[in-house]
């Protein structure tokens, strides 16, 4: 729960917390701590005799409870406080459910929407007021990659084990390459489909799981249909085995190329140009 | 929508089409007919070799999904809100 306060908080409240709250020697040992400096044992008696029961009781006095934050080194100052009350309100309204507030409102001064996200069942409505918008998500996205990436930047009520492995199944990868192509050339809001695929290109090609820091800058610079089909290519070959490729691809050139007599379309002419450099340079 | 023969309308669609605004609701018969005159891109099913698919984005949050037998008739027209949508896609192959 001390991951709650960093050291500049204390440093501008210091008038005030220095002898109401905590003696000298006490506010000396938790600005130590604060800067990641090694306590000696005295001090680490101090520490969670004094100074944790402390800070957990203004806390608890605050509605300040079970409190998980990651990613802190990429999490504005002055948006932890605001992201808690958020939390705490919520929390209200969807009384014992996981919440988790996530999104550029965290890592950004200039942002659009506060990403709010619920864990439940149960499939509801997702919701705006002002600027907080509460995305219903089933509990068993937890375990995707979606959520680790997600939650790399994040502050949520609940604990959670982020996993780190996942398959990412030739067919879906491809499905979303296709739907994000088809939303780009009909000039349709492709945000959605930009996001997930960059997540699986990411993942596919180096296992790496991009944060919503990482992902909100790529996606300023992803903007035309050329550079997300090579992103493709890269991580379909880096990510994928030669016969598994050309067994799946070779079917969906011959498709394509059979419905480009039917339908004289753009898309088609994009997916089995891919297609084809992935053949090619498969390995 | 005769447009289309006999086409099984799915998600909640009727609410939905009443719900749009009348300009939206030619802009999607108008959509319909130009996916039957192959003006429109189609999407082919991974689960389904046999099905392709036009998709469009209405605002923010409703979405359509019609399908067709490659060879044969429009199966689906689909509207609904995202969320059922995103479900529909993935039953469907797309």
């Amino acid at each position: 729960m001390e991951n709650l306060i960093t050291l500049d908080m204390v440093n501008k409240s210091e008038d005030v917390l220095r002898k109401r709250i905590f003696t000298n020697l006490q506010l000396n040992i938790l600005k130590k701590r604060l800067q990641k400096k090694e306590l000696d044992s005295n001090e680490k008696t101090y520490y969670y005799k004094y100074i944790k029961p402390k800070l957990e009781a203004m806390f608890y006095f605050f509605d300040i409870n079970e409190i998980n934050i990651n990613g802190r080194e990429d999490i504005l100052d002055n948006r932890i406080s605001e992201a808690v009350n958020i939390l705490n309100k919520i929390k209200r309204k969807h009384k014992n459910k996981k919440i988790m507030i996530s999104g550029s409102f965290l890592f950004n001064r200039d942002y659009n929407d506060i990403d709010v996200f619920i864990f439940t069942k149960y499939n509801k409505e997702d919701y705006k007021t002002g600027k907080i918008h509460v995305n219903f998500i089933p509990e068993n996205a937890i375990n995707s990659l979606f959520f680790s990436s997600l939650s790399k930047i994040s502050i949520s009520n609940f604990n959670y084990s982020r996993q780190n492995e996942f398959n990412i199944g030739l067919n879906d990868f491809i499905q979303n390459y296709e739907l994000l192509i088809n939303s780009i050339l009909n000039n349709e809001d492709y945000q959605k489909e930009l996001r997930d695929f960059l997540v699986n290109a990411e993942y596919a090609s180096g296992e790496i799981i991009l944060n919503t820091k990482q992902l909100y800058k790529l996606r300023k610079k992803v903007k035309n249909t050329k550079v997300i089909s090579s992103t493709l290519v890269t991580a379909l070959v880096l990510g994928y085995k030669k016969n598994t490729l050309n067994s799946a691809l070779k079917k969906y050139i011959a498709d394509y190329r059979k419905l480009l007599k039917q339908y004289n379309s753009p898309n088609l002419k994009e997916y089995i140009q891919t297609y084809e450099k992935v053949m090619n340079l498969a390995m | 929508m005769e447009i289309l023969g006999s086409v099984s309308f799915e998600g909640h669609f009727n609410k939905c089409f009443d719900g749009l605004k009348e300009t939206q609701q030619e802009e999607l018969i108008n959509w319909v007919r130009n996916c039957r005159d192959h003006k429109i891109s189609p999407i082919q099913s991974k689960k389904d070799r046999k099905i392709i698919g036009f998709v469009k984005k209405f605002g923010s949050n409703l979405r359509t999904i019609l399908t067709k037998e490659k060879e044969g008739y429009f199966l689906e027209l689909f509207l609904d809100k995202h969320k059922y949508y995103e479900s529909e896609m993935s039953k469907l192959g797309f």
